[in-house]
C-alpha cells in the first residue's frame, strides 16, 4: 500500500523532527535570505534565511496534528449524531439531518474568519472550528450505514432477545460501521490538512513564527517566481501529503470490506 | 389436546404496508398484506403456516415480533395483548418468543463470535461468574451438536447449517417458550434439512417448546406440525390437523398445493 507508506514516512519524520532537521526551525538568518536549494540547504531558505526543509519537517508536526485532531473531532460528533439518526428514526433523524443540511451550506472560510474575529488566532481555535464544521459527511455515512444495519436480521435477533438499547448500539451498530468510519476519517484527515493549509495561508490559522505548510506557502508570496522553491516545496509536502492519506483511505475501503473478509 | 394451555392467539390480524408516502399530490399506496387471520396455538404443540412466498406468512412473523404494528386485530401471549404493554414489559415478552429466520447468513452478526452471540441471549443476571455463563453457552451449543470448537469462531468460517444450529442455540438462550421458525429450512441442502429436522424435533421434545413453524415445502410440514394453517393472499383458507390436511383437504388450493409437491 504505497499509501500507508508516504503516510507513515511522513509521520514519522514529524515525530523526529528535531533530529531530521538540519538546522533550528526559526534560526534566522538575513545573510542567507531567499537561498536557492544548494548543499548547504537542500531545499533553499525563505525570506528570513530560515531553513525550508527543517521548516518543512517541523510544519509537517503541526499540519498533521490540525489534521489528525480535527478529523478526529469531526469523526466523534459525525458517528454519534449519525447513530443517534439512524437508529432512533422519526423526528430525531428529521430535526439532524436538517441542521446537516444546514451547516453544510456553511462556507467553512466565511465562519473561520468570524471565529477568528472573536477569539484570537491559534492551533487550537482552528482545529476546535474545523472539527466542527466537518462532521456532517461523517454523520450521513453512518447514519446510512445505521439504516441498513436496522433492516437486517443479525439486529431483529437482537431486539427479539431483548438487549438493551446501549447493548445494541455498541455491540451490534458500531462494530458494523467503525469500517467505514475509518476510510472517512482517513479521507478527512487529507481534507482538513488542505483547510488547514488554506486557512494558514490567508493568516487565519497558524500564526508566525510557527511553521505550518500553510503559513511556509504564504511565505513563498514574497516572490513566487523569483523564489519558486518555498511554494513548490510548501505545495509539493502538501500534495503528497493528502494525496497519501487519500490512497491510505482507498486502500482500507478495500481491506475492511465485508466481501474480503469470508 | 383439550387439557392444553393457549399460548398464542392472533385474533382478525389486519396488516398494511404503505408503499408510498402520502404527499400533497399523492394518495398514500398501501399494499395489504395480511387482511384477517385469526389462529391459535397451544402449549407444546406445533402449527405450520403454508403458503407461498408473498402470501403474508413473514408478516404475520413480524408482527407477532413485535417489529410490524397491525392495523387491527390483536396478538395475544397468554392472554396479554403484545401491542398493548410497556416498552420493558414488551421486552419480557420477547424473550420468550424466539425467532429463526429462513437467512442463517444475515441473523448474525458478522463481527460477533459464536460464544459472544449465545451469550448475548443469557440474562446478564442469570448467572454467577464468568465460568458458569461460558459453561450455560457451551451447554447451548451441545443442545445444537456443536462443540466448544465452535465458541470462538466468527460467522463467515462457519457452513450455512452450522450458522443456522448457532441461531437456534441463540434462540434456546433466553429460556423461550415458543419458537418462531421462519422457513428455517429453506436454504439449507436436502441432508441438512433432514438433520436439522431431527434437531428440531428433539429440541422440543426435550424442553417443552412449541413451534409456530412457517413454511411452504409440504413434506416438512407433515414431519414436523400437528396442525396446519394454508395461507392464500393475505387469509387462512383451511386451518386444520395435520391428518385432515394431508388426507382429506378441504379447500381447492390446499389440493392444489398437496398435488403440485405429489402428496396427493
Amino acid at each position: 500500500m504505497v499509501g500507508a507508506v508516504i503516510v507513515l514516512i511522513i509521520f514519522f519524520s514529524a515525530l523526529g523532527a528535531p533530529i531530521l532537521a538540519p538546522y533550528d526551525v526559526n534560526a534566522q538568518n538575513l545573510t542567507m535570505s531567499l537561498q536557492p536549494p544548494s548543499t548547504s540547504h537542500l531545499l533553499g531558505t525563505d525570506v528570513y534565511g530560515r531553513d525550508l526543509l527543517s521548516r518543512l519537517i517541523y510544519g509537517a508536526r503541526v499540519s498533521l496534528g490540525i489534521g489528525l485532531s480535527a478529523a478526529f473531532i469531526a469523526t466523534t460528533v459525525g458517528v454519534f449524531v449519525g447513530v443517534f439518526a439512524g437508529f432512533l428514526g422519526g423526528w430525531v433523524d428529521w430535526l439532524l439531518m436538517r441542521i446537516v443540511d444546514v451547516l453544510m451550506g456553511f462556507p467553512r472560510l466565511v465562519v473561520m474568519l468570524l471565529a477568528v474575529g472573536f477569539g484570537t488566532p491559534s492551533i487550537w481555535l482552528t482545529l476546535t472550528v474545523l472539527g466542527l464544521l466537518a462532521w456532517m459527511e461523517v454523520a450521513r455515512i453512518v447514519r446510512g450505514e445505521v439504516m441498513v444495519i436496522r433492516e437486517m436480521l443479525y439486529l431483529k435477533a437482537a431486539q427479539a432477545l431483548g438487549l438493551k438499547r446501549s447493548r445494541i448500539i455498541m455491540g451490534y451498530i458500531l462494530p458494523n460501521v467503525i469500517g467505514s468510519v475509518i476510510v472517512s476519517t482517513t479521507l478527512l484527515i487529507g481534507t482538513m490538512i488542505l483547510v488547514e493549509a488554506s486557512l494558514s495561508f490567508l493568516g487565519l490559522g497558524v500564526q508566525p513564527p510557527n511553521a505550518s505548510w500553510g503559513t511556509i506557502l504564504n511565505q513563498g508570496r514574497v516572490d513566487p517566481v523569483g523564489a519558486w522553491w518555498i511554494s513548490a516545496f510548501g505545495g509539493l509536502m502538501i500534495i503528497i501529503t493528502v494525496v497519501g492519506f487519500n490512497l491510505l483511505g482507498d486502500g482500507l475501503r478495500d481491506l475492511l470490506d465485508p466481501r474480503s473478509l469470508t | 389436546m383439550g387439557h392444553s394451555q393457549l399460548l398464542l392467539s392472533v385474533e382478525d390480524l389486519i396488516i398494511h404496508y404503505q408503499s408510498r408516502k402520502s404527499t400533497l399530490f399523492t394518495k398514500p399506496e398501501i399494499v395489504s398484506a395480511v387482511r384477517g387471520v385469526t389462529f391459535s396455538i397451544n402449549s407444546g404443540e406445533t402449527l405450520a403456516i403454508v403458503g407461498e412466498s408473498g402470501c403474508g406468512k413473514t408478516s404475520i412473523v413480524m408482527s407477532i415480533l413485535g417489529f410490524v404494528k397491525p392495523v387491527s386485530g390483536k396478538i395475544k401471549y397468554k392472554g396479554t395483548d403484545i401491542w398493548d404493554v410497556t416498552r420493558e414489559e414488551l421486552r419480557g415478552i420477547r424473550r420468550k418468543i424466539q425467532p429463526v429466520f429462513q437467512d442463517p447468513h444475515h441473523s448474525l452478526n458478522p463481527r460477533m463470535t459464536v460464544g459472544q452471540a449465545i451469550e448475548d441471549g443469557l440474562w446478564p443476571h442469570q448467572y454467577e461468574d464468568m465460568i458458569e455463563k461460558q459453561n450455560g453457552v457451551l451447554e447451548l451449543l451441545r443442545a445444537v451438536r456443536l462443540g466448544k470448537e465452535h465458541l470462538n469462531t466468527y460467522p463467515h468460517q462457519l457452513s450455512g447449517g452450522q450458522k443456522q444450529r448457532v441461531c437456534i442455540a441463540r434462540a434456546l438462550a433466553p429460556n423461550p417458550e415458543l419458537l418462531i421458525l421462519d422457513e428455517p429450512l429453506s436454504s439449507q441442502d436436502l441432508s441438512i434439512q433432514a438433520t436439522l429436522v431431527n434437531l428440531l424435533l428433539d429440541l422440543k421434545q426435550k424442553k417443552g417448546l412449541t413451534y409456530l413453524f412457517i413454511s411452504h415445502d409440504l413434506r416438512i410440514v407433515r414431519s414436523i406440525a400437528q396442525q396446519v394453517a394454508v395461507m392464500r393472499d393475505g387469509i387462512l383458507v383451511e386451518v386444520s390437523d395435520r391428518d385432515s390436511i394431508f388426507n382429506n383437504p378441504q379447500h381447492s388450493y390446499t389440493e392444489s398445493l398437496l398435488k403440485s409437491s405429489g402428496l396427493l
